[in-house]
């Protein structure tokens, strides 16, 4: 089987390998930068990459195209991000062969996939069956490969990238250690009522080690209170401890939590969705609790040293 | 200007039940139309209020909540709406479904504007507008969170993980749009009455000359982690609460 992955980042370049292996195949990879392609040729055999620039799908995606009108691969993987998904819906539609998203797990019986999804938001999961060539979007874990001295082959492709579409970049100011290798992810929800109470997020997770925090959707993507968000759509975490503050708990929202060790929420109403997964579900208001629990940590710290 | 919008019947998951071994009840779950497909529905309507579009509507599928759906968006503002019947309509491929839009385009098109809801609530696959895109020939803006138009440019907006992209590019287009995009109108009573008398048209596969493909499920299931649900309130004891966040946190060796 060969299997071509689109490198869109270097942790989803390390969890692709984990993915190609469970599949069995010989790998390629296509990375948008040099960068990329250095990192790639540590876990792929062959790596080309591009130039891309800032993302555009449809120039992305011919590139894509190119080294697969290549080396003919049966299986495509993607990232389930915004931007995987869009770009394989470009190169499914241009193989015209079928794709299937959210997937988080793969196997094989000779050349039939096994595949199972995410549905209904999240709710569920359905095991599906696939034939051969298919592209893949998969749910990115944050599983790693063991570190190899090898190093695969590298090719620039030269290809024209020009467009119609003009595309520009207001990138985030990033700050604290990645969601994706925290030990403690506080995330916040619409229970915050204005942009400065996140001031009380801040201030737990420089008092804690090894944590960063986040939000749900509606904070970033409405109010745009924060860099990121879990969930679906968003960044998929695995930390020892959740600690999920003023959230309800959709299933949108919760598949990018499920794989934390401890779930700790805490919401005004007892009657919230996130009460049924949680470890400890504290019912009150973020407002008391926060502060609370802010101080008890800095008198404690004092006291011991 | 002439726009096509895609509307998809989804199943309402927020109304999901389930049976005791975790299968989905989905045959009796209430059915509606997409929140970003209303999105869309109700984007096409501002353009045609202020430049003069027809506006289209057209799904997949074969039950009367279909041909609910298409009246709710005539009770929104549009000018005609088709049902491609096809019985296992949830079964269909996507690539299917991108087939169906294609021939339908060239069957009464060519269109300005193709809308869609960047995702479902039930499958959220968030594909169906490139994969339209790569069959169509047409660029593709997708996930967009903020739509604007002059008369002869779109700009759209749309956050992701790394930042706001802005995207600006001339019609024809594809563009698929989130929840955050607009808040759909409320219809009156007067357009629901109308609505009611407004003819649905059908077309069958065959007609638009679409060899149908489907999805092989074997099985769907709840996905639950179970949690010890340990319930502490906070509003009887605050000290207790906090002193339980606080151990499980040392506990764990977290705090500095
Ligand atoms: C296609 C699609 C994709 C989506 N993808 C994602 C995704 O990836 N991630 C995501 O997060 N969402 C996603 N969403 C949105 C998701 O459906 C929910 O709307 C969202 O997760 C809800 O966010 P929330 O919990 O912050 O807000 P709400 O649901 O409004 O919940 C706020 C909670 O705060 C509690 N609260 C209020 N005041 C207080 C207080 N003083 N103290 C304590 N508690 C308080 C309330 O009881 C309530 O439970 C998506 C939606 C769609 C349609």
């Amino acid at each position: 089987m060969k299997i071509l992955c689109y490198g869109e980042n270097s942790e989803w370049i390390k969890y692709s390998r984990i993915i190609i292996d469970k599949l069995g195949g010989y790998p390629y990879c296509v990375t948008p930068s040099r960068e990329l392609a250095e990192e790639s040729s540590k876990y792929f055999e062959e790596t080309y990459f591009f130039n891309g620039g800032v993302y555009e799908p449809s120039k992305y995606c011919r590139a894509i195209l190119e080294v697969a009108g290549r080396i003919f691969p049966d299986v495509s993987l993607f990232p389930s991000t915004i931007k995987g998904r869009t770009i394989a819906g470009l190169y499914a539609g241009a193989r015209d062969e079928s794709i299937i998203t959210d997937i988080v797990d793969v196997d094989h019986e000779d050349s039939v996939l096994k595949l199972k999804r995410l549905v209904y938001g999240g709710s569920c999961i359905a095991t599906i069956k696939s034939t051969l060539p298919a592209t893949l979007c998969i749910t990115p874990g944050t599983q790693k490969p063991p570190e190899t001295s090898r190093k695969g082959s590298i090719e620039e492709l030269r290809i024209s990238l020009e467009n119609r579409i003009t595309v520009s970049l207001n990138p985030r100011v990033g700050g604290g250690p990645p969601l994706e290798k925290s030990d403690l992810v506080v995330a916040a929800g619409r229970g915050f009522k204005n942009r400065e109470d996140l001031e009380m997020v801040r201030e737990l997770v420089s008092l804690t080690v090894n944590s960063a925090w986040s939000v749900t959707r509606p904070l970033a993507a409405e109010y745009g209170w924060a860099d990121n968000w879990i969930g679906i759509s968003g960044v998929t975490v695995n930390p020892r401890i959740y600690l999920a503050v003023g959230v309800s708990g959709q299933p949108l929202h919760m598949v990018g939590a499920r794989n934390s060790k401890i779930i700790i929420a805490i919401n005004k109403d007892p009657n919230a969705p996130i009460s049924q997964e949680a470890d400890y579900f504290i019912v009150g208001d973020l407002y008391k609790i926060l502060p609370k629990l802010i101080e008890k940590i800095k008198t404690t710290k004092t006291s011991s040293t | 200007m002439k726009i096509l919008t895609l509307i998809k019947l989804t199943v309402d998951v927020s109304q999901l039940k389930y049976e005791k071994d975790g299968s989905p009840l989905v045959e009796i779950a209430p059915n509606k139309m997409g929140d970003s497909d209303k999105c869309a529905v109700e984007e096409a309507i501002r353009l045609k209020e202020r430049y003069g579009a027809s506006v289209t509507v057209l799904t997949v599928g074969a039950t009367r909540d279909h041909e609910r759906i298409i009246r709710d968006a005539y009770a929104m503002g549009v000018d005609e709406g088709y049902i491609i019947e096809v019985e296992e309509y949830q079964k269909l491929q996507a690539t299917t479904i991108g087939d169906i839009v294609k021939a339908f385009v060239e069957k009464t098109g060519p269109y300005d504007l193709i809308l869609l809801g960047a995702g479902s609530l039930d499958t959220h696959s968030y594909t169906l507008g490139s994969i339209i895109s790569s069959k169509i020939g047409i660029p593709i803006i997708s996930s967009v969170d903020s739509l604007s138009y002059n008369g002869s440019i779109v700009k759209a907006e749309s956050v992701m993980e790394d930042g706001v992209y802005v995207f600006q590019a001339p019609p024809p287009l594809v563009i698929t749009l989130t929840t955050e995009a607009n808040e759909p109108r409320i219809p009156t009573l007067k357009t629901i009455l109308k609505s009611k008398k407004m003819e649905v048209k059908k077309l069958r596969l065959e007609e638009l000359g679409v060899k149908p493909r489907y999805v092989t499920i074997e099985d769907v299931r709840k996905y639950f982690v179970e949690r010890k649900k340990i319930i502490i309130d906070a509003g009887e004891d605050l000290e207790k609460a906090v002193e339980t966040i606080y151990s499980i946190l040392k506990m764990e060796g977290l705090v500095k």
